[in-house]
């Protein structure tokens, strides 16, 4: 009697694979187990009659089908299962992504968290740009153009066929650039130039200039003394700074001044670089101002003095510092005051000379001295005088006055950033809102998948007593 | 091509020789087709996988490594293409069919057929085919690839992707299911004849 059987190692033995020790040892049981043998002779009969089942062969297209398959779709078949498969996923996904996004806005709109601020102009972004909501006019930029005036003349801007002027300065040569805008006011349009922050003057006989269909400035009727420079592309509001100062010959005294307006998103940043700007081009500051407006916009103006030979990279690096609004650049020859003054000076030079002269001579009596003595007072003050005023034009011509206004944009990045915040704190509250929504239909939807559940559980049953009828039928 | 080893042969069709596809489709074609039939017991089915697997062998040639056996890979292939299949099936067949003696899978029919319906079949053939679809699916699995594609246990534990002791006793309970119900059978026809 054998205290074990080897009845499951059987299978393996009949299949040879077991290891040599396992096999010997099924082997020496089965010599003394009549119970195992007989295992082992049922195990071999159905191995062998399992081999009576033949399976039939492909036939003699298959291997045809087969190539013609991978030849034509083959890899296609495969890629598009795997689009199937990808799509098996991405399809439900987007499905579930669409259904959240719905309800999502559909929360959104219910609780009118940002319609209902932006209709009330709580954050005030729809007053920003609704001009019938504005106190001032709403201002459209129209065009921009570039053009340079010499001195006395006068110039009419044609634009859209409505004639407007822009007059320049008498003695002067005026280099205007600038974005021209219209308000709407009346039945006329009245315009203005807000780089200058006025309207400009109505003047009749002038030198007319014309924007012509090929967008370039031509003349018209007259015609101006000076080039007229071509229109740069018009790109919104943006401003093109070229200014061409007029060659000057060796004496000449010419004062020059510009003014440049200028919106940068940060003002005082703005402030500090233009102080470090006039440093740099070994300037100084003769006035600055920088304050906030009623909104917390920084705006401020700095009248630097330059030196002439730096005006331009100046003008340039100051242009750089924001979006151009306006450049004004104005130049005052004062050649002939600077000659009369010195002439002035040279022959009350002659005089006071004299006079001293006189003074200093022994046979003059004490009288006639006390009286030249009180001639030489007032000539000495003139002299004086017209000096100062001598060395005033020098300075004011060897160093050239530069004006930077600048203002943050009007809908500033703060201002945005506060609408933004708002916007955020509307979003957090719809999205809170729907969370809450969804915590609320999670009972509805438990309920519904509890009833779900019974149903299929009921067809299943369904299906197994059908299968019953099946077997006994 | 003919003296060369599966493994060589496919490592040609790697390398973009045609004619080893030829070679590899006379060598398996039918292994590959009958292992999927006796699987599911429908021909076109059969079909149907042993054309997918052929497909498949080309759209992954490059991921193929001479590292195990050729027949392993392919009758792995085989193995998930009909594991796949069945999947599809179980989850569409809700409702019953009633058996047709050769189109459904075992799984949708009665796992026992009863005495009658074995008496009733004319050819041993049919009745192992009627008995060995009766078996459970992994069961009937490790037994076919033993049985007919004379598989070792370590290569079918490969392509099941089962240990070795799990297809031992795959084996063997398979055997022992047939056992039960093909004995009486055999021994009723030994005793008629």
């Amino acid at each position: 009697m054998f205290r074990y059987h080897v009845l499951r190692e059987l299978s393996g033995y009949l299949d040879n694979q077991l290891s040599d020790k396992q096999k010997l040892k099924v082997e020496r049981h089965l010599q003394g187990c009549q119970l195992c043998s007989q295992e082992l002779s049922k195990l071999r009969l159905i191995s062998q009659k399992l081999k009576a089942w033949q399976a039939p062969e492909l036939g003699p297209f298959f291997e045809d089908a087969v190539k013609k398959e991978i030849a034509h779709q083959g890899l296609e078949k495969g890629e598009v299962k795997m689009k199937k498969k990808t799509l098996a996923i991405l399809v439900p996904s987007g499905v579930l992504a669409g259904i959240l996004v719905f309800a999502f806005l559909g929360s959104l709109y219910i609780q009118r968290g940002v319609v209902g601020r932006l209709r009330s102009g709580e954050d005030k972004i729809g007053e920003q740009f609704d001009p019938s909501k504005r106190d001032k006019p709403y201002y459209v930029p129209q065009s921009k153009f570039d053009a340079r005036l010499s001195s006395k003349d006068q110039a009419r801007f044609i634009y859209n066929g409505m004639p407007e002027v822009l007059k320049a300065m008498p003695n002067k040569t005026s280099y205007w650039t600038g974005t021209q805008e219209f308000a709407q006011g009346g039945e006329n349009y009245e315009p203005y130039y807000i780089n200058e922050g006025r309207y400009a003057n109505r003047i009749d006989n002038t030198v007319s200039i014309r924007q012509s269909a090929m967008g370039n400035v031509r003349v018209a009727s007259g015609g101006p003394t000076a080039p007229i420079l071509p229109i740069t592309p018009s790109e919104g509001s943006v401003i093109v700074i070229q200014p061409v100062l007029p060659a000057t010959g060796e004496g000449e005294k010419i004062i020059r001044s510009a003014e440049v307006k200028l919106e940068v998103e940060d003002g005082k940043a703005t402030y500090t670089k233009a102080n470090e700007i006039c440093q740099e081009l070994d300037g100084y500051l003769a006035s600055s101002n920088f304050y906030k407006d009623k909104e917390g916009r920084e705006a401020g103006t700095i009248t630097m003095r330059i030196p002439k030979d730096k005006f331009l990279a100046a003008l340039e690096k100051l242009a750089a510092l924001g979006k151009v609004e306006s450049s004004l650049t104005n130049s005052q020859d004062v050649s002939q005051e600077y000659a009369n003054l010195k002439a002035r000076l040279d022959a009350a030079m002659v005089v006071y000379n004299k006079t001293l002269e006189a003074l200093q001579k022994r046979q003059t009596t004490i009288p006639e001295a006390m009286r030249l003595e009180s001639e030489l007072t007032p000539i000495l003050q003139r002299v004086e005088q017209l000096k100062n005023q001598i060395e005033y034009l020098n300075n004011a011509v060897s160093f050239t006055t530069v004006t930077l206004r600048f203002h943050e944009p009007q809908v500033s990045a703060k201002v945005l950033e506060e609408s933004k915040n708002s916007i955020k704190e509307s979003l957090l509250t719809a999205g809170i809102n729907g969370i809450r929504f969804f915590a609320q239909a999670i009972p509805v939807v438990i309920v519904a998948v509890l009833w779900l559940g019974i149903i299929i559980g009921v067809a299943f049953l369904v299906k197994y007593w059908i299968l019953r009828i099946f077997k006994r039928g | 091509m003919q003296g060369l080893r599966d493994e060589e042969v496919m490592l040609n069709y790697q390398k973009g020789e045609v004619e080893a596809m030829d070679e590899l489709l006379r060598r398996y074609k039918n292994p590959v087709y009958q292992f999927a039939l006796r699987l599911s017991g429908n021909a076109a089915e059969a079909e149907d996988i042993a054309q997918e697997v052929f497909l498949r062998l080309h759209q992954y040639k490059d991921e193929y490594r001479p590292s195990g056996k050729f027949s392993t890979w392919i009758f792995s292939i085989t193995h998930n293409l009909a594991v796949s299949r069945l999947r599809k099936k179980k989850w569409w067949a809700v409702w019953p069919r009633r058996d047709d003696g050769s189109e459904a899978l075992v799984e949708f029919q009665s796992p026992d057929p009863s005495p009658e319906e074995i008496a009733s079949e004319n050819e041993l053939s049919g009745i192992l085919k009627k008995c060995i679809q009766g078996l459970p699916f992994l069961q009937r699995e490790a037994l076919i690839l033993r049985e007919y594609q004379n598989l070792d246990y370590q290569d079918i534990a490969k392509i099941l992707k089962k240990s070795l002791g799990t297809v031992k006793t795959l084996i063997h309970r398979a055997r022992q299911n047939l056992k039960t119900r093909l004995l009486p059978y055999l021994e009723e026809v030994k005793g008629g004849v």
